[in-house]
Parts: structure tokens; sequence; C-alpha cells
């Protein structure tokens, strides 16, 4: 009985050796053990942490001389994981820092890295502009209001277009920084959709955003003034509380900013406007009469509504807003250091319609119901292997293994 | 590191200037404010999200459960109640905020709402918690310390959640409900002991061994857990069965 069950057992256990030898990964021949380690040890947990530094860190140093086989066969191993391809991860983690403006932190990317990167800001400069130039608010005349609260909409498209213009021009920047010096690229070694990419004048796309975001800027200084009349018109007749702390707010921020920006267009001897409704010789006395008139008349709903309209966009940004790391639940590391990127968030573009997370069929809105149920998971803390020695020294290398908890229900 | 979550800063300032609003305006102004956010639908909220949860058995408690028609929920009292839950919620699971929950006080403007949205987030968390295998495992398992942090922090949050409730509401609890929460509260106190026993048996284990073992973050760490649950012992509100 017993030498029958040894036999058994041997006969398992060279079945499974048989079996491993079999399938032992010699699929990975163009991928070394050291570039799998680092995959899976570096750039792998880095890309589930969500930490947008260190994927694009160990990424970059991954492919740095990777021959084309090689890629490939990581875009395989990537897909395999769940995780996007390797060009992909690149574009979007550079990118992704850039519209942070991190742009001075990151390392001057590698041959391969520098195509894809320059390909990927040339395709998001020409998308904005296209997309900016054909927006409702960039025609004539202005689209129409009837109530003051009919600008509120109409000014935070305003500010989404120009928020978007703004970082694309950082990425146009940070493109003109990379070929501003000859590249040290071989043009021959290249292909003709790699050339152009090369041959893309980022100086001029920039100066097409940038007469874009001019003209944009008339606009808003134009329905901003619309708007401080019509507030003012209130105020002065009507007893209506809930109008009245629209115009209170009116007076306050179209006030402040519209007196800032004249007076530093002023100071920095910017040219003049070339919209006709602002060419008027007493534009300036015209807004001065209508922010000393308007605040006079709210009193102290410029107070209130102040803390209700920033409490409430304070609000929406909790709600709404998604950071660079942490699959949107967690904002970059330099938040620790940095109020900017403290107060950088992605937002969307067009205001939400909150759905009940348990009628919908997979997608709610916002995705994140509620971010205590997740936040939990974001385990920082380093442990260590409980049979391993650890030295004071930074020098000291160890692969970290961190275990990344996904699951909530 | 609490200032890495998005919703931290946010939800704080959002209080802050909302809180003030409310102490300065008229009745009128209050109402008129409460139309202005009905009116947008970005500012519904959403409650009975413990609905999703997995019920590992028939639960028959009616906590958190709304007897409305419809889960949403509209006006300036529930914008603040959810962002007074999110906020505490973070400081509870992050700092050593003695009081994360502060806020949310018996008379408030906001107390009803905020008391509904910390008990539908209790029950969820402590419903998801008792269907999740991986939970069980880390418990039982040797070693795994980050998953062990990680819910040991999970349970902290809920428990913290879940004692404001029982405080703060207790007059409006049938004795029932009372009943179901110091059911949740045992279950949630004996899953924190065990998990807090592996934390100290992996120290007690690191201090034995013949090596230098200087990850301070972790240690660090685990000594904040522990004095954190010191502190609840001596104050009363955890006990060691």
């Amino acid at each position: 009985m017993l030498y029958r069950i040894f036999s058994t057992q041997t006969l398992a256990l060279f079945v499974t050796l048989g079996i491993g030898v079999f399938l032992s990964p010699s699929a990975h021949a163009a991928l070394g053990n050291r570039q799998l380690q680092t995959l899976h040890g570096q750039v792998l947990p880095a890309y589930y942490r969500g930490n947008t530094f260190d994927l694009l860190k160990s990424m970059s140093s991954l492919t740095k001389r990777m021959s084309t086989d090689q890629l490939a066969e990581l875009d395989d191993e990537l897909s395999a994981k769940g995780a996007p391809s390797a060009a992909e991860i690149l574009v979007n983690a550079r990118m992704t820092l850039l519209r942070q403006n991190l742009g001075r932190s990151l390392s001057k990317p590698n041959r391969n890295e520098m195509l894809i990167t320059l390909d990927g800001i040339r395709r998001e400069l020409e998308s904005v502009a296209t997309a900016a130039e054909q927006h409702a608010f960039m025609s004539d005349p202005l689209p129409a209001r009837t109530t003051l609260e009919d600008y509120e909409p109409l000014l935070w498209d305003v500010h989404v277009l120009d928020q978007r213009l703004q970082t694309t021009s950082v990425l146009a920047d940070y493109a003109l920084s990379l070929t501003d010096r000859p590249l040290k690229i071989s043009t021959r070694s290249l292909d003709d959709e790699q050339r152009e990419i090369l041959d893309t004048d980022f100086g001029a796309l920039k100066a097409r955003i940038d007469e874009i975001r001019r003209d944009l800027a008339e606009r808003e200084i134009e329905l901003r003034i619309q708007r401080l009349a019509a507030s003012v018109s209130i105020l002065r007749n009507s007893d209506n509380i809930r109008n009245r702390f629209f115009a209170s707010r009116a007076v306050d921020i179209d006030g402040a900013l519209l007196i800032n920006e004249l007076e530093r267009r002023e100071k920095n001897g910017a040219p003049g406007f070339r919209r006709a409704a602002l060419k008027e010789e007493d534009l300036v006395e015209e807004i001065d009469r209508f922010v000393v008139d308007g605040r006079e008349l709210a009193g102290d709903m410029i107070t209130k509504s102040r803390l209700l309209f920033e409490g409430l966009h304070w609000w929406l940004r909790g709600r709404y807003g998604s950071g660079p790391d942490g699959f949107g639940l967690l904002k970059s590391p330099q938040a620790l250091t940095s109020a900017e990127a403290r107060f950088a968030l992605y937002m969307p573009t067009e205001m939400p319609k909150p759905t009940d997370s348990c009628d919908s069929q997979g997608y709610s809105v916002p995705e994140i119901d509620r971010r205590h149920h997740y936040i939990w998971a974001w385990e920082y803390r380093q442990v260590g292997s409980a049979n391993r020695s650890f030295s004071n020294s930074e020098s000291s290398s160890r692969i970290s293994q961190e275990t990344t908890l996904s699951r909530f229900y | 590191m609490a200032i890495r979550i998005v919703g931290y800063l946010e939800y704080g300032k959002a209080l802050e200037q909302l809180d003030r609003l409310v102490s300065l305006c008229t009745r009128e102004e209050l109402a008129a404010v409460d139309d202005i956010i009905r009116d947008r639908d970005e500012y519904a909220v959403f409650t009975n999200i413990s609905q999703r949860a997995p019920h590992k058995q028939v639960t028959t408690d009616t906590l958190a459960q709304s007897d409305k028609p419809d889960n949403e929920r509209r006006g300036l009292s529930w914008v603040t109640a959810l962002a007074c839950v999110e906020f505490g919620a973070m400081l509870s699971g992050f700092t050593n905020h003695p009081n994360p929950f502060i806020s949310i006080r018996p008379g408030g403007y906001d107390f009803g709402e905020c008391l509904e949205i910390l008990l539908d987030g209790t029950r969820t968390h402590y419903l998801a918690m008792q269907a999740d295998p991986t939970l069980k495992r880390v418990v039982r398992s040797a070693g795994r310390m980050k998953p062990t942090l990680a819910y040991s922090r999970r349970v902290s949050v809920a428990r913290k959640m879940l004692q404001t409730a029982m405080e703060r509401g207790a007059p409006l609890y049938s004795p029932g409900e009372a009943k179901h929460l110091k059911d949740w509260q045992k279950d949630l106190d004996d899953v924190q002991i065990a998990l807090l026993a592996k934390i100290q048996s992996y120290l007690a284990e690191q201090r034995a061994q013949d090596v230098r073992t200087v990850d301070s973050k972790f240690v660090q760490a685990c000594g904040l857990q522990l004095s954190a649950e010191r502190r609840e012992l001596r104050a009363g509100t955890a006990e060691v069965t």
C-alpha cells in the first residue's frame, strides 16, 4: 500500500515537473529577467497605486533601450495585467505631470519617449485649439441671457475653456523646450510619420492657442460688464432675496475681476481691446460707478453671497473633483508641500447630474458615491519582510511589494 | 497625509464657509439659499447607499433606511451633512483628531441629515466587512501587515462613525435599533482587537529577532495605531473581551 502511494506521488511529481518544464517561460525570449522584475516590481505597483511620478520614472527607465520586439512583448505583459500599453502610460504620465505644472521636475525623455511624447502633445494642441475655435462662446453675438442666473453656466464654460487652453499652453511650452535645441536623433532611423512629428511647428501651435485665449479673455470681460450692469439694476429695484444673492455675488466678483484686469492691462501696457463694446473711452469710470453703487445697495449680502457661492464651489470640488493619483482619489505627493498641487484637481467639463448608485447599472455619477468607502484602502505605510534586515543607508535597495486593496464589496 | 486625499481640503473649506453663512443669515435668507441649492441638480445627494452592500444574512435592522420613496435629497442641510460626514471620516482615518465629527450636534440645523448619512455609511462599512472574505483571510493569516493596517484603518473609521451615531442620536433610537447598534459595535471591536493583536505579535517578533529592523514608518504607524486604541480603552469607549 505504501509503495503504491509513493509511486503515485512520485508520478504526480514528475508529471508536475514535466508540465512545468514544458510551460517554462521561454516565451519571454525578448524581455530579460531584470526587465521583468522591473515591470512587476516597480512599474505595475506604481500603476496600481496611481503614483504618476514613480510610474513615469520606472517605465522610462525600462523602455529606454528596448527594441521593437521587446516593446511589443512588454505591451503584451501589460495587457495581461489589465494595464494600457507602454506608449500610453508614458504619454499620459508625462502629460499629467505637465498639466500640474511639474514639468521642471521631469527628466528629459529618451529617444523613444521623446517621439511618443511630442506626438501626444501635438495631437492635444490641435484638438484643443480646434474645439475652442468652434465653441459657441467664440461666435458673435455672445450667447443670449434672460436672467442673472443664465450668466452662471456661460461663465463656467468660459472658465473650463480657459483652464483647458492654459494647461495646453503649458504642454506647448514643454514641447518647445524639448525641441529648441538640435535633437540627438538620427533622422535616417525615422519613418515618415516620426519625421513629421519632429517637424511640427510647436511655436505656431502655441501662438494659435495664445490668440484664442486673448479673444476669450475679451469676450469674458464684455460678458461680466453686462452682468454687472444687470446686477446693479436688480439691487436697486428688486426685493427678491434669491435674486439679490446672485446680484450681490456678481457685483462682488465681477467688480473685483474687472477692476483688477483693467489695472493690470494699463500697468503692463497691453494692446487695446479689439472688441467694439470694450472700446468706450469712459469704460473704467463706468465700471467703477457700477461697483460703488452695487456694493452700497447690496450691504451685508456681499459677505453672505461670498460665503454661499465660494462654499458651494469648494463643495463641488470635493464632490466631483479627481486627483492625478490613486485612481482619482488622491492628489500628487507634491500636495504635501505645494499650495498649487494642493489645489489642483480635474473637474468635469460639464456640470454633472448625480445619479442614485443603487439604481445605476454599473456606472453612477459621481463614480465615487462616498469617498470614505474607498480611501481607507490607501495604505502608504511601508512594511518590511519579517525575516529581512534593513540598513539605514539610503542606497539600500529593496523591492517594495505592496498589496492594493481594490475590493470594496 | 490626509491633505493628499481629494475632498479633505475641499469639504473642510466648504464647511467653514457654509456653517458661517448659516450663522449670519436670517430665516428668509436661509430659505432663499435652500431654494437656490434645491434647484441645482449638481447638489443633489443620494442616501441609502448601504442597500448595495452585500447582505450575508437577512437583516432586520431598520437603521439608516429611510421611509421615503426615493433616495434623492436636496437642500443646504443635505449638502453640509454630506461634507460633514466625508470630512469627519477622513479626519478619523488619517489623523489623530480626538473628535472628527465635532460639527454633528443635536440641535444643529443639519443634525438629522448628518445622522442619516452617518448611519448609512456605518452600515455600508459594517455589511461590506462582514461579507469580505479578504478580511477574514487577513485576520487569520500570519504576516500581510499592509492589508492588516489598511483594514484596521477601515475598522477605526467605522467605529468612530458608529460611536458618534450612538452617542449623539441616542434619544432617537428605538430599543431594537439601539441593540442593533450595540451588536455592530461589539462585532467591530472584535475585529479591531484581532487585528491589533496581530500587529502586536508582529512587533514583538521583530523586536525579538537579532536584526535591526529600522523600517521606522511601519513601527511608527503601528505605534500610532496602538496608542489610538489605548486612548479609546482609557476613555472607556472600547473594551477588551
